[in-house]
């Protein structure tokens, strides 16, 4: 019985899943780690001086 | 995050990935071909720890939505999120594996067996909490709404996996009181591939806890830099 392509179907299946997930969190932690770093350095600019 | 944290995460990630090269190798080269079914039945290394995965983040979530309403921390927060986002993403992948053997087996893509029907419910519940809690307001709300929702919805997960025994279905029953019913080898690339999957989803939680609580402090200096411009504003009139 050939169905090796379904399980090599299947294989792709979960290591694209698990791929675009991890990529899709690397990219927003990226994103927010500017936004971190964007904000400080707006606080620290606005910061009264004493 | 602290450095101590980082390091255990490289640690976990370096674990999860050299046990996945093992359990690939295991799948490709090690493990016999089943007879009756052929090459397609190599599907059952991944698909069942991917469903182990999905029941797994569910019962975490769960524990973790009780953790919060108990103690109101914020960790429990990010790990119900975390958990319940890598269920989704695992019984999303469960489903199409599981299409993927059902069409060369089943001769069909899907039927409305119990156990695709209610693996198909639980994620379609978890999938709409998800975005349930993003359209709830304030932070807290958005916590212990999460919560709710997630130790409400357990109460499926238990049902999912009891379906082939209490109904009839033509999803083989993998676990009896016998045993697992698998040859040695099958066996330890089973469990090999469980503890694969199992690592691989303590590594997934770290890099989304991690990604969660960027997300809170870029919401909490959002919040200052907004007040200070409020304070700033009072002050010129």
């Amino acid at each position: 019985m050939s169905n090796l392509g379904y399980f090599l179907a299947a294989f792709l299946v979960i290591w694209a899943t698990v791929f675009a997930y991890v990529y899709g969190i690397a990219r927003r932690q990226r994103n927010l780690e500017q936004e971190v770093r964007a904000l400080r350095e707006v606080m620290e600019r606005d910061q009264p001086k004493s | 995050m602290t450095k101590g944290a980082n390091r255990w995460q490289y640690i976990l990630t370096g674990l999860a990935a050299l046990a996945m090269v093992v359990s690939l190798c295991l799948v490709f080269a090690y493990v016999p071909t089943e007879r009756v079914m052929g090459p397609v039945q190599r599907i059952f290394y991944f698909h069942v720890p991917v469903a182990w995965v999905a029941f797994l983040a569910f019962l975490v979530a769960c524990a973790a939505g009780l953790g919060y309403l108990v103690r109101r921390e914020l960790s429990c927060d990010a790990l119900q999120i975390a958990s319940a986002e890598i269920g989704v993403v695992f019984s999303a992948t469960v489903l199409m594996t599981g299409s993927l053997w059902a069409r060369p087996i089943w001769n069909t893509w899907w039927t409305w067996d119990p156990r695709l029907t209610t693996t198909l419910i639980m994620w379609l519940y978890y999938a709409a909490s998800l975005m349930l809690r993003n359209a709830a307001e304030g932070e807290e709300r958005k916590a212990r709404f999460s919560a709710l929702l997630n130790i409400i919805g357990f109460v499926n997960v238990p049902i999912v996996f009891l379906t082939i025994r209490l109904w009839r279905t033509i999803h083989p029953v993998l676990f009896t009181s016998e045993g697992f019913g698998l040859e040695p080898r099958m066996l330890v690339t089973l469990m090999v591939c469980l503890a694969s999957f199992t690592l691989l989803f303590a590594c997934l939680v770290g890099i989304r806890i991690r990604a969660e609580r960027l997300a809170r402090e870029v919401r909490n200096l959002q919040r200052h830099t907004l007040a200070r411009a409020d304070e700033w504003k009072g002050g010129l009139r």
